[in-house]
């Protein structure tokens, strides 16, 4: 006789939350980490280590690039304002 | 008394009789509704119900029922079939979730699974997003070994 188990299981999932306002980019970095890497417990130590290490290195880049990208679209708006005659709303844009 | 992180049992016969199709677009509806700590659905859960389900504490960031997911066409990560979807989030959010259920709204609201948050989240004027595990053989959301 022959046999085998197929579990279906299930999976973690996490929640992130940032009142008065939306995700900074470290948020944004977080929940991409949560998303590209899972770091077994079990995993040997060294493994762990080096893990850890190339996650918080991608979290650091992500975060860097994500609050590049959002100063860059607020000053392409800000510049689109500027153009329109909409001085006042560009500076407050380029003030956040 | 919470949510328990379970797959419903009725989920596990229901894939079976071709219920519930994960596909990107062209399958069905699934949707996340949220739930306070005085919810007790897990394993047991048939469907969803709006039972213990959150309300605002103000504005209307969440509505009953909670929100639409879009699939991500399930695949194979080595010799395990996983599911996915793309991360959720309730913006202007004012509200205390305990747990989470995943249910198909394509399909009389059958519950897929039950998520416990580890306790009470409280989003005050702000955004709460879930995220999903990574898609993979040992972590996905759902997957079948």
């Amino acid at each position: 006789m022959f046999s085998a188990s197929s579990p279906v299981a299930l999976g973690n999932l996490a929640t992130f939350v940032t009142n008065g306002g939306n995700h900074s980019p470290e948020t944004w970095a977080n929940m991409c980490i949560h998303r590209l890497l899972s770091i077994s417990d079990t995993a040997p130590q060294p493994i762990r280590d080096q893990a850890h290490a190339f996650a918080q290195a991608m979290r650091n880049v992500l975060a860097a690039k994500f609050d590049e990208a959002l100063r860059m679209e607020r000053e392409a708006m800000a510049a689109k304002l500027e153009r329109e005659g909409q001085t006042a709303a560009a500076i407050i844009l380029r003030s956040i | 008394m919470a949510v328990s992180t379970a797959i419903a049992n009725s989920f596990k016969t229901e894939i079976l009789t071709g219920i519930h199709n994960f596909t990107l677009s062209t399958g069905d509806v699934f949707k996340v509704a949220l739930y306070t700590s005085s919810a007790t659905y897990g394993a047991s859960t048939t469907a969803y119900s709006s039972t213990n389900e959150i309300t605002n504490t103000s504005g209307s960031a969440y509505t009953a029922g909670g929100a639409t997911l879009t699939n991500v066409t399930p695949t194979l990560s080595g010799s395990t079939a996983v599911v996915d979807f793309q991360d959720v989030s309730w913006t202007t959010a004012s509200f205390t979730a305990n747990g989470c259920m995943i249910y198909n709204s394509s399909k009389a609201n059958r519950t897929v699974s039950t998520h416990f948050f580890g306790g009470d989240q409280t989003v005050s004027a702000g955004t709460f997003t879930i995220v999903w595990p990574t898609p993979d053989a040992s972590n996905a959301i759902i997957r079948i070994a």
